[in-house]
């Protein structure tokens, strides 16, 4: 269901935007609506909704195989995830396991899978096919973020109240290091040549560079928003170009995207996902994109689409101009958006 | 003496409403941006019956900001919400409709008649 403010902002956004140049796109994102029990479906070439696939209750973590073909939706309050064929959008299985919060699949080869399970302090581990267990650890208080190393042989969860990144091995799940990081860790993104962890602290307000091999911080990165109090600045989701030049994290309810450079950990801009954006129809600035939590990039990384759980929409950012240029408006509370690799 | 009794049964009605156990489950999102709240009770529109700390549902005893809490022992209806931050200033979000939707969201404009 669309929220009549979602609907008012949405629409004069979309003729703000009509006649601005936008490159093609295609492909399709999916946004996990926790309030809704949905997920948004966003044909990117039209930019907006095209189906609304109910699920069982809270969605919020979902990854996809690297086809595409598979979208597995964590369902918190149904204690499973589903595994949605992204044609047919039926379900083709479901792993049974308590409070499913992130999940994060092993590549090459789509296995394994990694869940966070926040209420019973477990990280699962299953095949995808069988949708048999193959493991568990213990981990600290409510796991959070999951992330798998670009060559699958590192796994790194976030524990919300112990305040730790923790760090296990492929295939054993041998726990070899833990690392004290702010309050609140919620993500967890590995540099694309393997090198480094980027970890989100929400309550901290930073994020904390983890050195992969030697498990040393190598930086802590902070951030100031002339005008905004430092309390509002809670990073989330953490998007890392393929390139490794540049990190987009989502500050949460400071309406904003940090653009963080990889190489010297320096924050070099911030996008508004609440743009003002001036409509020639309302004569008036309007504010979109409440509260981002995670984004994800399309394919060619020309544009970078999140997730504003408080506006119930989906922002379109241009990574090159790094303005907003589209919103589409999508179900209650939007926890992640994904996007199709192809 | 009419009007006192049934006063006296809304009132208890209003008690009944708070208090009966229910199936279904319901949910409080505290979506502001930075307040924690350490008393959540609700009570039937109109009166001050209020129920129990709902706060305390959660692991901590406090409903933090971005998180959501479990509310048990409803029925549906129309609710007052008081809620109670960290700093004691008290709020009262009036007639949230539990009657259709199962959750409501606490956002910073409810936070408008703080005391």
């Amino acid at each position: 269901m669309i929220t009549r403010r979602a609907v008012l902002i949405g629409v004069p956004l979309a003729l703000a935007v009509a006649g601005e140049a936008r490159a093609a796109i295609s492909g399709m994102a999916y946004a996990s609506n926790e309030k809704d029990n949905t997920v948004s479906v966003i044909d990117l070439a039209q930019m907006k909704v095209v189906k609304t696939v109910p699920t069982g209750q809270r969605p919020r973590g979902m990854d996809l195989t690297s086809d595409g073909g598979r979208l597995l939706v964590c369902l918190g309050d149904s204690n499973r995830i589903d595994i949605l064929n992204t044609k047919t959008w039926a379900v083709e299985g479901s792993i049974n396991t308590p409070d499913p919060e992130y999940a994060a699949l092993r590549q090459p080869g789509n296995n394994p899978l990694y869940v966070s399970n926040e209420n019973n302090a477990l990280v699962t581990v299953w095949n995808i096919d069988s949708q048999k267990m193959l493991g568990q650890v213990p981990t600290g208080t409510e796991p959070e973020g999951m992330a798998v190393s670009p060559d699958g042989e590192l796994i790194c969860n976030t524990t919300e109240t112990t305040n730790m990144a923790q760090f296990f091995e492929y295939p054993t799940t041998k726990n070899v290091a833990n690392v004290l990081v702010p309050p609140r860790p919620r993500w967890a993104a590995f540099t694309h040549d393997g090198k480094a962890v980027w970890v989100s602290s929400e309550l901290g307000g930073t994020v904390t560079v983890i050195d992969t091999k030697t498990f040393k911080i190598l930086d802590t990165i902070h951030f100031a928003i002339e005008g905004l109090r430092s309390t509002f600045i809670q990073p989330v989701g953490i998007s890392i170009t393929h390139d490794d030049k540049l990190a987009f994290v989502c500050l949460g309810p400071a309406n904003r995207i940090a653009v963080v450079s990889v190489p010297e950990h320096k924050v070099l801009s911030y996008v508004e996902t609440g743009q003002k954006v001036f409509d020639a129809n309302v004569k008036k600035y309007l504010l979109v994109g409440e509260r981002p939590w995670h984004a994800s990039f399309t394919p060619d990384e020309k544009y970078l689409l999140t997730a504003n759980g408080l506006s119930n929409d989906v922002s379109v950012i241009d990574v090159a101009k790094l303005r907003v240029i589209d919103t589409v408006p999508v179900g209650q509370q939007p926890w992640m958006v994904l996007i199709s690799p192809s | 003496m009419k009007l006192v009794a049934l006063a006296s049964l809304v009132a208890l009605a209003g008690v009944t409403s708070v208090s009966a156990a229910a199936g279904t489950n319901y949910f409080a999102y505290n979506s502001t941006a930075v307040t924690t709240f350490k008393g959540v009770y609700l009570a039937p529109t109109g009166t001050t019956h209020w129920g129990p700390n709902q706060a305390l549902n959660d692991d901590d005893k406090e409903l933090d900001f971005g998180e959501r809490l479990t509310l048990t022992g409803l029925n549906p209806g129309l609710y007052d919400v008081k809620l109670v931050d960290q700093k004691g200033r008290t709020c009262i979000m009036h007639r949230v409709n539990l009657t259709k939707e199962t959750s409501f969201e606490i956002r910073d404009t409810s936070l408008t008649n703080c005391k």
